[in-house]
């Protein structure tokens, strides 16, 4: 097969690079390693969902210091499959402070603007229009009573109608991920999407990219093999896959050493009301008194994942239906300082190797976020909070909370989770430390180019899906200017 | 076929299941039954997806364990009375050896979310 351009990877950053160049003329095909799925059959079990749609059935954790949960989507669409939507665009100051550290080019906040603004309307990006659920009012109280900075943060996802399902696909098709939203008029305009297929390694003339070669993965053909080529390949398969890929083929130079997260540690609290947090879209307001060092939102709540959360600690109330219809959890999490690597799998399972390094400032961080998460939901009227850390006590009063404001948590046993993972492959003009230029661009070979959250050059602070879209469509156009102008 | 060699079976695995979550007066043995079935077959399929050095780490952490067990009751985890093998298995995953507690962490957490998924 023969294309001009290869996008590998239908996430955030691909399906962006796709419905953009497709729309523009070019011929572009896109390989997804996932399946592809309708609204229809999504908004299974969690645990069906699982295993249809999470990388490694959400089993790959992040080693290192601290072991930490990941899961990132492995279907046509993504993470934005089974991500809730959550949109946030980065402070200014952090945009200008990439700029000044990575030096790149045409990435302030006046030149991301359209891209932010191009993606909020391709996705109906805006507030709940329905009343707030019990457990986001509740958050509500607590916020005001603290005084605090903070509010509702807008999603992808215009008409949510509360049925708590989008970690496993929205199946009333509200949530606006790739496969519903983008990568249908990327088809419109000529676009393939050849989805099954997962990318080993790229085909290669000396510095020259010339394609990949792919394997069926699903299917009654599953293991067959086919070399596709291209004139341009812009890798997208996120920030653990593209580094991976990357290594795989040979191009090492910055790939794969500055991986970033945002660590998550979850709490449950109870409340004197009827909450039925399994009954609604999780809680929707986030604080940001302390961002971009530590933030707090509503964390997603079943039957099951709440019982993952108070089974840390052995919990009599996990059988006790009442208290359980009280409860809702919430998280903490902090912007990640310290640094990880992604390598390929070297015993065949062809799955990357994740480590992050928590620094100390991550756990401190940790610690003054429960501690203060602890308060609010006290102030919002909580009976006890449960720490999802093995070991913890609840707590149940402010004297409780503010122990950990002078304390670190324990690391040994911090159960901690992310689905915020980035920089990888950093982009910049440094290229001591940068793996592409400031448009994507790889460095040391020609027809390539990274376009998703590995191109990110650091921590966001807030959810990072709003930046690689905006970035990869800048990344996109700068591409067509270019190579309009041969 | 290396799963065959380095993922538990399903019956050990039931067991320890039955051991990490303690079963409770609203739920009928047949409910139960069929929520451990449930929950051991979806461990299974969720630690053959893990990377193969950490199923290999899994294996050696779980040899030990049985062997320990051998030696304590002369006996295999499954053929424990329920009372035993629940205080067993609580001794392991919330004791005071981090290495037991780390070892069972992420059985006990996949355990658990599949048979509340289950149970409601």
């Amino acid at each position: 097969m023969k294309t001009d351009v290869l996008v590998v990877g239908s996430g955030a950053g691909g399906t962006v690079t796709a419905v953009t160049l497709a729309e523009a003329g070019r011929d572009v095909v896109v390989v997804e390693e996932g399946r592809r799925f309708t609204p229809q059959e999504y908004g299974t079990t969690p645990t069906d969902a699982m295993s249809r749609l999470f990388r490694a059935r959400g089993m790959n954790p992040i080693m290192g210091s601290v072991p930490v949960a990941y899961a990132e989507g492995c279907v046509v669409g993504g993470s934005t499959e089974i991500n809730s939507g959550f949109w946030s665009r980065p402070p200014a100051e952090l945009l200008a402070h990439w700029k000044y550290e990575f030096n790149i080019a045409e990435a302030s906040e006046s030149d991301l603007v359209e891209h932010y603004a191009w993606a909020e309307r391709a996705l109906g990006v805006g507030p709940l229009s329905a009343p707030w659920p019990p457990s986001t009012a509740v958050f509500d109280r607590g916020l005001r009573a603290m005084g605090w900075k903070g509010g509702e943060t807008p999603r992808a996802a215009p008409g949510c109608a509360n049925s708590n399902t989008c970690a496993q696909g929205c199946a009333r098709g509200a949530k606006q991920g790739m496969s519903l939203a983008l990568l249908p008029r990327a088809e419109a305009s000529g676009a393939r999407i050849l989805s099954g297929w997962r990318v080993e390694r790229l085909l290669r003339d000396g510095a020259r990219i010339r394609g990949v070669r792919a394997r069926r993965v699903h299917g009654a053909d599953a293991g067959r093999r086919v070399e596709i080529h291209a004139e341009h390949v812009f890798v997208c398969g996120g920030p653990t896959e593209t580094p991976a890929l990357l290594r795989r083929s040979g191009i090492t130079h910055g790939v794969g050493n500055t991986l970033g997260i945002h660590p998550y540690l979850k709490v449950v609290a109870r409340f004197p009301e009827i909450i039925d947090a399994d009954k609604s879209v999780m809680p929707l307001l986030q604080v940001k008194e302390f961002a971009p060092d530590i933030t707090m939102g509503g964390a997603y709540f079943t039957p099951g994942h709440l019982a993952v959360m108070l089974n840390e600690n052995p919990a009599t109330e996990l059988r006790d239906r009442d208290a359980r219809r009280r409860m809702a959890a919430y998280y903490v999490g902090v912007r990640g300082t310290g640094r990880g690597s992604v390598r390929p799998s070297w015993v065949g399972d062809g799955l990357p190797r994740i480590h992050y390094w928590m620094s100390r400032e991550d756990v401190t961080n940790l610690s003054r976020g429960f501690a203060h998460m602890c308060r609010l939901m006290l102030a919002a009227g909580a009976e006890v909070i449960y720490p999802a850390t093995f070991g913890l006590a609840p707590v149940r009063s402010e004297a409780d909370a503010r122990v950990w404001l002078e304390r670190d948590l324990p690391w040994a046993d911090l159960a901690l989770q992310t689905v915020h993972v980035f920089s990888s492959c950093p982009i910049g003009e440094r290229p001591e430390r940068c793996a592409a230029d400031s448009f994507g661009r790889v460095r040391g070979v020609t027809g390539l180019a990274i376009n998703d959250a590995s191109m990110l050059p650091d921590s966001p602070g807030v959810n990072p899906q709003a930046t690689i879209m905006a970035m990869a469509r800048r990344n996109a156009l700068a591409f067509l200017a270019r190579t309009r102008s041969g | 076929m290396i799963d065959a060699v380095l993922i538990p079976s399903r019956r050990f695995l039931r067991a320890i299941v039955d051991g990490l979550i303690p079963e409770h007066a609203s739920e009928t043995p047949s409910q139960r039954a069929g929520a451990l079935d449930y929950t051991a077959g979806f461990v299974r399929e969720q630690l053959q997806a893990m990377p193969l050095v950490l199923q290999v780490l899994l294996a050696c952490g779980l040899t030990v364990f049985s062997a320990i067990t051998w030696l304590r009751w002369l006996r295999g985890i499954g053929a424990l009375t329920t009372e035993r093998r629940q205080a067993w298995m609580h001794g392991w995953a919330y004791g005071r050896v981090t290495l037991a507690r780390k070892l069972f962490r992420p059985l006990r957490s996949l355990a658990a979310l599949a048979y509340f998924e289950r149970i409601g």
